[in-house]
């Protein structure tokens, strides 16, 4: 009944007398395999089909801009108007790790506002001095997106569904503890986007955002902790298999989501002067836009920082373009999503063709 | 075809219900079916046999409508006609069942029956004259099965019944089975064949595809086999054997297969579990496997083989019981504690369990030691690559290089980045399940020389297959479970298939226990 | 041919089983004790003008839910049903107030076709242009949101420009101004026929087929693609109905405020209701009894006093718990059966 292919059952010292395996051991070895060939490198701009959809997407779009629109080259005001979006910036290179886990963060930008609302808060009411407690925000942050890290990653359940609760907790807990009305930060810490690098023109949210891209890029792509990402956004089952720790590495992403939101915390608070509940309210989606449009697979296991910050720069580029030609900010959330959808459905035609190519 | 079961007509003998004419089909530049011509006859069940690989299910996808041709004809009836899709396929009475029976988990027995064409009364979906008709339907083919319980829960065996009754619901007249029977237990094979008889009695053409050669001389009135892609022979079973098939599917000897080295002395126990039970799963297991042995573990599938070996890896947590590796008592929590302590396992299922599929094979031949090949969480990616690159040409790995993803390599080729993964863990117990499922016999044999040469080597290795061929070969000792439980110990000299089936199937007391 | 006779299992275990597992009799459980709590330390909570809020508030939602099911049922998600709400709401209004449209049941109707007609291009993205479904909503919801500025140029329509008779839909009903106004009528009745749409008609069960095994389904002839359309298209749908409820309620449409979050509302229902983020899987009665507690939820604490910022934690806190008990469900009695 058991019995497969190979009915004939060898007795035991018929096993013996094949000595098959020490005579595949006398050949030599063969040479081992070569670690290049020729088509490696088209082979490897065809996988990066969605990032170079939004370089050209950012290419266009700045062309355009730059030829329709005198004031678009002027560098001062394209850094000025950066500034503005450096929160969904740093924010977007976490979630860049959410999503290439497999997960989502719904709750970021709930964590930005409860951040703020509690640093502003303590400094109101128990007279803590600024400095700890911008060091503390990144931890207030990272502590907040833990709890969205355990619930997924111990009881198992979807973060779409986790960060959703959360999310809307997170809010009320920023309106509890500061009602309705805005909480001032201290004269000496606001405008922190309109401080330069010394000897530059670079705004220091700027700074900040690239610093974090090259260390989280380095993160991603060159780290243990970014190989255990990628492998659990892959495949969560074969990465546990492989002793990879799934659960700490899924909760290290939501920790990292949480802390850059407490660092967007603090900067936004400086950027507005106060801190109030509805901080960056809806920010989220601009942030799952932003990396989704930078080519990462929203189920999980691909991702760059590259492609995010092409993204940011294609949204960044776009939002500018419309600023200057006096369209209204609030059209923004139309071009994000034409793009969005545009870049998905291009890059979904683009690998049709390479698969068709291909086979 | 308007009344199913309907008393064969006499022309149904002469003409084929279906047949396929020089079918061809190209997947990815290869050519896996060529020049494949098939009948199936009413009132007959067809066998088509052959290796992994050798165009059987491509060939049943076709005429079940799965895979278009690239070029070729099918015929029903005699007419030519095309099939697109399983739809068309069922319009014209063919059904295709499934290995894993494509079921909706959460509708119930007789919505699986009826889905899409459920009975209807003034446009309302009449729920009363579904279950009316579902059970009907089941009793038909004498399956006992509650049409109102949900799918979940169910067994394989009886969703593969539901399937069966859904097709006939279609006034199905031709049945593919693919490797239906391949995680069925003995009964439940027992009842297929009889449904599968009963529909024969009814006048309905049947294809059987499998690998269990008992089973196809069993039930099968013709067997087609195929090799390559290509129809190698038409046999008539009543006028062949088992030895001439296996020759005509495999082409060539098929000796040297199973490849235990000679014998060499065993070392210490290494792998020591004591009365390890998991609630629903396995209970009171205990067996030692030392060093530089391989200790078999044969058993029907559901006997709690994986499950014993999940546990030990620490994929699940056993509820009681002691493991021991390499003399101390330990605690494994989970694949990574297992790791520490120098146990790997080989998991059943590849693609879920074994592999990241889009990924390079550097990638994932590197991925369970990623930890040892950086320094200060930093990645060496170059270095993991040379390794890899290194364990791929020894284990032969056929690919262009490294970055190839995994999911471009064959089931054998697969297995092997498996194996490699693991082998640069070092391992000092090696748990492998099932490691040939699904491979070509030739990276069969390569891969038994592998775990001959891991034992001669010093590990510990714990063999768990399906295939008692390769459980005996290779085996010191074949362990046997049943039922959750372990059933009975058998050395080289006792191990016989007639004692290990006995044993497996519960059929009659095991010959001897050796402790 | 039909030598064996099945026998029929009792028939009193299996209702039996189905009531104790059913996964709407905790969330009712949840839900009396509320309103007994609440009805305890303030009486006026069950008063005619609480009660008919509740019921406002909760009808917008029903009928966003009820799409939103559709939806989840499939494997799929729509995020763009607060900017679709939005939309339709708002261009509605506008030919309200510019007076292209007079009548309120014409103004309805063309709103549920616009919201189809915006659903149908969602539907279009995931099935023909194979966006997931997450991402492509992601995107309309946007450029929705973008196209309601663009049409009413950012000005609000205010409660004079919009025909009489909207707003009464709030207040009275078909049993005059009392707790049932047409609002719970029309929300009730889109339920209603959600409710009977999924359990007595082909299509109904073909949506849970398709989500349960869309392999399978596809195998079995169900035409996936287009029952994935029609569930978006059902969903934009509700939308633009929600659209003209939201403006009966309020008076007045603001394009920033008109359906703004709610679709994450309308997910929160369905996952407290039972519907299954993995697709297949969730009732109409559990989704409105979801509905029922988180608005109860809602107006119970701002009758306890409970400051407002205080009911969004705790509206997190349902959803949570929600998933938390059905996580520790499944592993208790699915995860035996399916080892």
């Amino acid at each position: 009944m058991m019995f497969l292919i190979g009915d004939e059952i060898p007795s035991p010292a018929a096993a013996q007398t094949r000595s098959t395996v020490a005579s595949a051991d006398a050949e030599p070895a063969p040479p081992a395999l070569p670690l290049t060939h020729a088509g490696a490198l088209p082979r490897a701009l065809l996988s990066a089909t969605p990032e170079l959809m939004s370089v050209a997407l950012l290419i266009t779009a700045f062309t355009v801009a730059a030829t329709t629109l005198p004031m678009f080259l002027d560098a001062r005001y394209l850094l000025d108007r950066s500034t503005v979006y450096m929160e969904v910036g740093i924010m977007a290179l976490a979630m860049t790790f959410v999503i290439a886990a497999g997960h989502i963060d719904l709750s970021c930008a709930a964590i930005l506002a409860l951040t703020g609302a509690l640093t502003m808060k303590l400094h109101a009411t128990l007279g803590l001095p600024m400095l700890p407690l911008l060091l503390l925000a990144p931890l207030i942050g990272g502590a907040l997106g833990a709890v969205n890290g355990v619930v997924v990653a111990r009881l198992g359940i979807p973060s779409l569904v986790v960060t959703l609760a959360t999310m809307a907790g997170y809010r009320g807990l920023a309106q509890a503890l500061i009602g309705d009305h805005s909480l001032p930060v201290p004269a000496a810490y606001a405008g922190f986007d309109d401080v330069l690098l010394a000897g530059t023109a670079l705004p220091m949210p700027v700074v900040l955002f690239v610093a974090l891209a090259i260390v989280l890029a380095l993160v991603l792509h060159k780290t243990l902790f970014g190989a255990y990402v990628l492998a659990l956004g892959t495949n969560g089952e074969a990465a546990r298999y492989a002793g990879i720790p799934v659960g700490r590495t899924a909760a290290g992403v939501f920790i990292l989501s949480g802390l850059a939101a407490g660092i967007g915390a603090m900067m936004m608070c400086s950027r507005f002067a106060f801190a109030r509940w509805d901080h960056a309210m809806g920010l989220e989606l601009d942030v799952i836009t932003a990396v989704v449009l930078g080519g990462a697979s929203i189920f999980g296991g691909r991702a760059t920082i590259i492609g995010t910050v092409v993204a940011l720069l294609l949204i960044g580029v776009v939002q500018s373009a419309m600023g200057l030609a006096n369209v209204d900010g609030e059209y923004q959330a139309t071009a994000n999503g034409a793009l969005l959808i545009f870049a998905v459905i291009a890059s979904n035609l683009a690998a049709r063709l390479q698969g068709r190519q291909t086979r | 075809m308007t009344t199913a079961g309907a008393t064969p007509i006499a022309e149904d003998r002469l003409i084929p219900l279906v047949s396929g004419e020089k079918l061809w089909k190209n997947f990815g530049g290869n050519d896996v079916l060529k020049d494949a011509g098939i009948e199936l006859r009413a009132g007959e069940i067809h066998a088509i046999v052959g290796e992994n690989g050798a165009g059987k299910s491509t060939l049943a996808k076709i005429i079940g409508g799965a895979h278009t041709p690239t070029r070729g004809v099918v015929r029903v009836r005699g007419a030519v006609t095309t099939i697109p899709n399983p739809r068309s396929a069922i319009a014209q009475g063919i059904a295709l069942i499934h290995q894993e029976p494509l079921t909706f988990p959460d509708l119930s027995v007789a919505e699986n029956i009826f889905v899409g064409r459920q009975p209807t009364r003034l446009g309302r979906i009449d729920w009363t004259t579904m279950r009316r008709d579902a059970t009907a339907l089941l009793g038909r083919l004498g399956a006992r099965i509650d049409p109102r319980a949900a799918i979940r829960g169910l067994s394989v065996a009886d969703q593969q019944m539901v399937e069966m009754a859904a097709a006939l619901s279609q006034h199905a007249r031709v049945f593919l089975l693919d490797e239906t029977t391949a995680s069925l237990t003995p009964t439940e094979v027992k009842e297929l064949f009889r449904v599968m008889r009963q529909l024969q009695s009814e006048g309905a053409a049947l294809a059987f595809i499998g690998h269990r050669m008992e089973e196809i001389f069993e039930i099968c009135d013709r067997i087609t086999v195929m090799r390559d892609g290509e129809i190698v022979a038409r046999l008539l079973t009543r006028e062949t054997s088992i030895p001439e098939v296996l020759r005509l599917m495999v082409g060539r000897p098929i000796e040297a297969m199973f490849a235990k080295t000679v014998e060499h002395a065993l070392g210490p126990a290494m792998l020591e579990v004591r009365a390890l039970s998991r609630r629903g799963e396995f209970r009171d297991v205990s067996f030692t496997v030392h060093a530089g042995e391989i200790v078999g573990l044969a058993g029907l599938v559901g006997a709690g083989r994986t499950e014993v070996a999940r546990a030990i890896f620490g994929v699940s947590r056993p509820d009681a019981g002691e493991l021991r590796v390499n003399g101390a008592a330990v605690t494994i929590r989970s694949p990574r504690d297992a790791m520490r302590l120098g146990v790997a396992l080989v998991p059943e299922d590849r693609q879920h369990h074994g592999l990241l599929m889009p990924n390079a094979i550097w990638r994932n031949a590197t991925l369970a030691v990623i930890r040892r090949l950086s320094r200060f969480t930093w990645l060496r990616n170059g270095s993991a690559r040379r390794q890899a690159a290194d364990y791929a040409a020894r284990l032969r790995v056929k690919c262009r290089d490294v970055r190839q993803p995994v999911r471009e390599l064959s089931g054998g080729n697969q297995q092997k980045v498996v194996l490699g993964k693991w082998l640069m863990t070092n391992p000092r117990v090696i748990i492998l399940d099932e490691p040939t499922r699904g491979i070509d016999v030739g990276a069969k044999a390569e891969v038994h020389r592998l775990i001959a040469d891991l034992a001669a080597s010093g590990v510990a290795v714990l063999l768990i297959s399906s295939e008692l061929p390769e459980v005996m070969g290779m085996s010191d000792r074949v362990l046997v479970m049943r039922e959750g439980r372990l059933v009975g110990e058998f050395d080289r000299a006792t191990a016989t298939a007639e004692r290990v089936i006995a044993a497996a199937t519960g059929q009659a007391p095991p010959a001897a226990t050796a402790a | 041919m039909e030598s064996t006779v099945v026998s029929q299992p009792p028939m009193l275990p299996a209702a039996m089983r189905r009531v104790i597992a059913a996964r709407e009799l905790p969330i009712l459980i949840v839900l009396v004790l509320i309103v007994a709590f609440t009805a305890v330390t303030e009486p006026r909570f069950l008063s005619t003008d609480s009660t008919r809020s509740i019921l406002v508030s909760i009808a917008l939602l029903v009928v966003l839910a009820m799409g939103e099911t559709l939806v989840l049922l499939t494997r799929g998600v729509d995020v763009s049903i607060g900017s679709m709400t939005g939309l339709a709401g708002m261009t509605i209004g506008i030919l309200f107030r510019d007076q292209y449209v007079e009548n309120v049941y014409l103004g309805t109707l063309l709103g549920i076709l616009l919201g189809a007609a915006l659903g149908a291009v969602n539907g279009l993205l995931v099935t023909l242009c194979r966006v997931p479904p997450i991402i492509a909503t992601l995107g309309t919801m946007g450029v929705y949101r973008g196209l309601t500025f663009v049409v009413s140029a950012g000005r609000q329509v205010d409660e004079y420009q919009l025909p009489p008779g909207l707003a009464g839909w709030s207040v009275r009903g078909p049993f005059g101004q009392g707790v049932v106004p047409w609002v719970v009528v029309a929300a009730l009745g889109v339920a209603g026929m959600t409710a009977v749409l999924l359990r007595f008609t082909r299509i109904g069960r073909r949506v849970y087929a398709v989500g349960g095994n869309p392999e399978a389904a596809r195998l079995r002839g169900i035409a996936v693609g287009r029952v994935t359309f029609g569930v978006y298209v059902f969903s934009g749908a509700t939308a633009g109905l929600a659209g003209m409820l939201y403006a009966s309620r309020l008076g007045a449409i603001n394009p920033e405020a008109i359906g703004s979050g709610m679709e994450l509302m309308a997910i929160a229902a369905c996952v407290v209701g039972g519907v299954s983020i993995f697709g297949g899987s969730g009732t109409v009665l559990g989704v409105l009894l979801g509905c029922l507690l988180l608005g109860t939820i809602e107006t119970a604490l701002a009758v306890l006093g409970v400051a407002d910022a205080w009911q969004k934690v705790a509206y997190g806190g349902a959803i949570l718990l929600a998933v938390v008990a059905d996580g520790i469900a499944a592993r208790r009695w699915g995860g035996s059966s399916s080892a």
